[in-house]
């Protein structure tokens, strides 16, 4: 298409869009030729009952905060305290069930209440305060690290739950775990809610020009403030999974989401709406990285793999976001 | 001889002609203004000068030297010719030493930066020009004037003989002005010559030496600049078709104020404004830079609000710098500066409606169809291209397309008031008249509108009424025949209560 020697793009459209879909559906392709090419290289462990339905699970909770990670990044900001955030309700969730004896539903209430909180702490100093997002998040995830560590006494927390909490992370219906089916359910309600309602369009809007947005009489500083406290409930979500996983809580473990969670939604972003944080691409970019290195790890690639894989990934995927980009702005 | 020559430059744009057959001719060590309105030429004649622009015909000589048919900046660098433009480029955060350095590189001692080199070899430079800045100065702190001389201190260097300052003075004031004038004396007498590019009139007095004056692409006179005053350039700017009104239907306009703004002052607006708008009528705010006229558009687009004064729409109070009470009184803004107004990387759909989904209240599943359809069938009725545009980035459409997407954007909310900020700022001929049809069809409608233009032609051809500000101040509200544009710019150029004559 780049031979077009007019600007009449739209006119001189083939009939099937390659171009286009490959923009679109891309990493859609990537994810379908990593399980092919491994389920052929590896007949009898990868293309397993067993095997797909741990990479589906045990990778929720990280889709899940990826997607927390999405809204704030929607309207322009950026949210660095999701991992810890995901700690914090990990090990609040875990102390109340296991040291306070209390029922799982009644932590369930605690832990997302915390998690709002948090989020409209965040979302009112970044929104109303006027503080940089970058920084602000920085000084509240160290604080939240600090917050777990106080919860646990820095130690990890084991200890009995009932079945049906554990059940609820660790059960399938009919061969679907039932973790994939929560990630499924919050990444199309996060899809619907950005595309399909006004308070989508407006926080849009808000991202891709704060002044534009005043200019037409949006809620900036509202819209800003919902899109932490949004994270700050599908953080606690996903701390409150990992507990029903793992049925422990480690107070650590905040960078070591938040690194791989960044990675998924940037790579995500280069897919299904190019150029736009979306929910879609997240979830997808997040399985693609999990199969690729559930794969790799059968060949016995030693445990760092997971991080070369993850780098290496999101820089091939910006490179090459960056030069379609450039290759699309020629033809108009 | 004169050391640069243009002969017979002709350059169009589409169908329009940017340059006629123009000649200009640059003496050694002279100061020549070139001077005209918006689209009088001089733009695009310097452009063509520095390379960026290809001209269609016509000759450049140098130091009687032709250059290449398509030369390109470098030839024009290498010829000795010097650009200082608009912006002028300084980082406000460092020292002139810096500033200067950044460009021509820092003297060096064993590979490291030696800063007491370097700032003698600025202070050099600055000497040049007569300027005895300390080079540790840091720019921010610089006025105007200084700020203009360290920009062509920065450029003037052994082999440069032409400088070009393409509008550098878009605020000076007058003492300012003056040591401006010592200082490209200083280099004059070195044989450095200079284009001075201005669109203000009264710049020039004390300033230059020569004066060019360009109107639509022609050169229309060129002279000493000792042999003539402020009104024979006035009266050659506006030529005899300038003094022609346009003929407007003014039925449209009834019924009581709409608007009533009153007793605003504030920023260069020293002396309040109080004045009104009916439902029907346009009405033109304009003035040159400096003169108040951004500012008032600015308070009435909601953006900011004025030391005193009150707004009130159909009688009722809005608050100043309040976008909220603004749409509640609906009050709908267009802004020509589309780096303020767009949503760039959005597609043209959530442009049109960045406020809200448009849904089908009689389906419940999830679908943007009704809202395409509703974009798809708006667009192609207004003509925006390129066809079936609704889900394209709008960076991706011309500058008169997005342009009239903005347009639409406010009309689709039904507006009671229209404020219009330079609405056709980069916008080509032909798209400039299709958005003041869909403009003339607002008022015909009933819509209040304020059409604020640094353009005096737009506000002379679409305003049923101009206010001109100027000095501080509310110079003149014109209408029916008096509305020209050449009586705009005679108002906009009236000097500070005439006491001053040529106000240097």
């Amino acid at each position: 298409m780049s031979a077009e020697p007019e600007a009449k793009v739209v006119l001189t459209r083939p009939i099937v869009p390659w171009g286009r879909l490959a923009a679109h559906y891309g990493l859609v392709l990537v994810f379908i030729i990593v399980v092919l090419g491994f389920s052929l290289a590896r007949p009898e462990s990868y293309p397993t009952l067993v095997n797909l339905q741990t990479i589906a699970s045990t990778s929720a909770v990280l889709a899940i905060l990826a997607l927390a990670a999405v809204p704030p990044l929607v309207t322009g900001q950026f949210d660095l305290s999701i991992g810890f955030q995901l700690a914090l309700a990990q090990s609040i969730g875990a102390a109340l069930i296991i040291h306070a004896g209390l029922s799982p539903a009644a932590a369930t209430i605690v832990v997302l209440t915390v998690g709002l909180a948090i989020g409209a702490i965040n979302g009112a100093l970044v929104a109303y305060a006027g503080l940089n997002a970058f920084i602000t998040t920085l000084a509240t995830g160290i604080l939240l690290q600090g917050a777990s560590q106080l919860v646990t006494n820095g130690e990890a927390i084991y200890g009995r739950m009932p079945d049906w909490w554990l059940a609820i992370g660790r059960a399938d219906v009919v061969n679907i775990p039932l973790p994939l089916v929560y990630v499924t359910v919050l990444a199309a309600a996060l899809w619907l809610a950005l595309e399909y309602t006004t308070w989508g369009r407006q926080s849009l809007a808000v991202g891709a020009n704060p002044r534009a947005a005043i200019l037409v009489g949006l809620p900036v500083k509202s819209r800003i403030l919902q899109s932490f406290i949004a994270t700050g409930f599908l953080s606690a979500v996903a701390g409150l999974l990992s507990v029903c996983i793992l049925g422990s809580a480690n107070p650590n473990v905040g960078v070591s989401y938040m690194l791989p969670a960044f990675a998924a939604v940037f790579l995500g972003a280069t897919s299904i709406t190019p150029g736009r944080f979306n929910a879609w691409g997240t979830v997808i970019a997040v399985y693609t990285l999990a199969a690729g290195i559930a794969g790799l790890q059968q060949f016995g690639a030693p445990f760092f793999i997971e991080q070369f894989f993850n780098g290496a990934a999101l820089l091939l995927a910006i490179a090459l976001a960056k030069w379609a980009g450039r290759h699309s702005a020629q033809l108009s | 001889m004169p050391i640069l020559e243009l002969r017979k430059m002709y350059k169009r744009y589409g169908g329009a002609h940017a340059l006629a057959g123009v000649d200009f001719a640059l003496q050694r060590a002279e100061v020549h203004a070139l001077l005209g309105g918006n689209g009088a030429g001089k733009s695009t004649l310097i452009k063509i000068l520095a390379g960026v622009e290809r001209a269609d015909s016509g000759t450049i000589e140098i130091h009687g030297k032709l250059l290449p048919a398509r030369h390109r900046p470098f030839d024009v660098f290498q010829a000795g010719v010097r650009f200082v433009h608009q912006d002028l480029a300084l980082f406000d955060e460092l020292s002139i030493a810096d500033n200067v350095a950044l460009e021509t590189g820092y003297m060096r001692r064993h590979c490291l930066i030696d800063f007491r080199g370097t700032e003698e070899f600025v202070q050099r430079k600055l000497a040049r020009m007569d300027s005895k800045l300390a080079p540790q100065t840091r720019v921010g702190s610089l006025s105007q004037a200084e700020k203009v001389i360290v920009a062509i201190a920065r450029v003037l260097d052994d082999d440069a003989h032409i400088i070009v300052l393409d509008e550098v003075t878009a605020s000076l004031p007058s003492p300012e002005a003056t040591r401006l004038r010592g200082a490209l004396q200083a280099a004059q007498q070195r044989g450095v010559s200079f284009i001075y590019v201005t669109h203000r009139i009264e710049e020039i007095f004390g300033l230059c030496d020569q004066v060019t004056v360009l109107g639509n692409g022609r050169r229309i006179a060129t002279d000493r600049v000792e042999a003539i005053d402020r009104d024979i350039i006035i009266s050659w700017i506006v030529g005899h078709d300038k003094n022609v009104s346009a003929v407007k239907s003014v039925e449209a306009v009834q019924g009581p104020e709409r608007l009533v703004v009153q007793g605003a002052s504030g920023g260069a607006l020293r002396v309040p404004v109080s004045f009104s708008v009916r439902p029907g009528e346009i009405v033109g705010l304009t003035g040159l830079i400096g003169s108040g006229y951004h500012e008032l558009s600015m308070w009435l687009a909601g953006l900011s609000a004025p030391v005193t004064g009150s707004l009130s729409v159909d009688g009722a109070p809005v608050r100043f710098a309040s976008r909220a009470d603004f749409e509640n009184a609906g009050c709908q803004v267009v802004i020509g500066d589309r780096a303020a107004a767009a949503f760039a990387d959005l597609t043209v759909r959530e442009n049109l409606f960045p406020n809200r989904v448009l849904r089908n209240s009689n389906v419940i599943l999830p679908t943007l169809a009704y809202e395409r359809k509703t974009a798809s069938a708006l667009l192609s009725r207004h003509n925006v291209r390129p066809l079936g545009c609704a889900d394209l980035p709008l960076r991706t459409l011309s500058g008169g397309n997005q342009q009239k997407l903005l347009f639409l954007r406010a009309l689709e909310r039904r507006p009671r008031l229209l404020v219009l900020v330079d609405p056709t700022a980069g916008v080509d001929v032909g798209g400039r008249q299709e958005l003041y049809q869909m403009l003339r069809a607002q008022a015909a409608n009933g819509v209040a509108v304020i059409l604020a233009s640094s353009d005096f032609d737009e506000v002379a051809a679409e305003a049923h009424r101009a206010l001109v500000l100027g000095a501080g101040r509310l110079q003149a509200s014109l209408s029916g025949a008096e509305l020209t544009a050449g009586r705009l710019m005679v108002e906009a150029h009236r000097p500070e209560r005439a006491q001053k004559g040529h106000g240097l």
